[in-house]
């Protein structure tokens, strides 16, 4: 049996656009709509991503709603200015002490 | 082949001195422009070039330069012979200390740091308005000479930088760093 990987990258690509969409659905009612949104949210769903650890959708569940929660924190207590600064911080810090992320399934890499 | 080497440099040094004093100012511009795009794309090649590791947040490095040289003529008072290498501290501080995290990953880990960098730069830039002048920037910023020579300046840190980045890449460091890129595990058991 072999694998058709072109048409499985094109399926995951279009799975991940989907989810992208509905993401996007969800989001126009709780936020203004402008040409230049998406490029933050784009940033912030690839940080939950790497913090969840790629290979764990779990762990992006958490992480997502980890995020969400630094932000609002930061906004509510150190003001909106602030609020990218510190949320970057914490994803650089959480990186830096745990390098492959914070719910990576162990993989063994073969030498 | 040395000559053909020789000949080709002499030609794109008169030729950048003649379009910088010459032409009219916005050729200058234009060849300044181009000069410090690929200045950065060098800087961005010692790292994605020879080790093959992304960084999406060299943007940040740029504007913490810009920012050290604009700040410390128009703020501090210092002309720009003065502010260049304080800026060049400035950058090397930064990087030193984004190092602590950007040493311990690798692959798409280490280009969210890098991204994660630049976003914390770009928000710093735009918050810290009594500093960096907020959104709308820093304005008359003294050159060091005019437009020309101002775009002459920056094609020759260009080249220098390429001459250097050419034999970086031959040292020891530099093929260390082409070995880890191509075979981590075998540059590393050497």
């Amino acid at each position: 049996m072999s694998v058709d990987v072109t048409s499985l990258i094109a399926l995951t690509y279009a799975a991940a656009a989907l989810l992208a969409g509905i993401g996007g659905i969800l989001i126009a009612p709780l936020y203004n709509v402008a040409y230049d949104m998406g490029t933050l949210f784009g940033i912030k769903a690839f940080a939950v991503a790497i913090l969840g650890g790629l290979t764990n959708p779990w762990g992006v569940v958490i992480a997502g709603l980890a995020y969400g929660l630094v932000e609002a924190g930061a906004t509510t207590w150190l003001g909106s200015s602030s609020t990218q600064i510190v949320t970057f911080t914490a994803v650089i810090v959480a990186l830096a002490l745990a390098p492959s992320g914070l719910f990576k399934r162990r993989t063994k890499v073969r030498v | 082949m040395k000559a053909i080497v020789i000949v080709i440099a002499a030609l794109l040094v008169g030729g950048a001195a003649a379009v910088c004093l010459f032409a009219p100012g916005y050729y200058a511009y234009l060849l300044g422009t181009l000069a410090t795009t690929a200045l950065v794309g060098v800087g961005l090649n010692v790292l994605l070039g020879l080790t093959g590791e992304v960084s999406l947040g060299q943007g940040g490095f740029l504007a913490l330069g810009a920012y050290g040289v604009g700040i410390l003529t128009t703020k501090a008072g210092l002309n720009f012979w003065e502010a260049l290498p304080l800026a060049v501290l400035l950058v090397a501080a930064v990087s030193a200390v984004l190092s602590i995290p950007a040493l311990r990953v690798t692959g798409p880990y280490l280009a969210m740091v890098t991204i994660a960098f630049g976003f914390i730069v770009e928000s710093v830039s735009v918050e810290w308005r009594g500093l960096t002048g907020g959104a709308s920037g820093l304005a008359g910023i003294p050159a060091p000479f005019g437009t020309g020579g101002t775009a002459l300046l920056a094609c020759g840190f260009c080249a220098l930088a390429l001459a250097l980045f050419h034999i970086f890449a031959r040292s020891p460091l530099g093929l260390a760093m082409q070995a880890t890129a191509s075979a981590p595990a075998a540059a590393r058991s050497i």
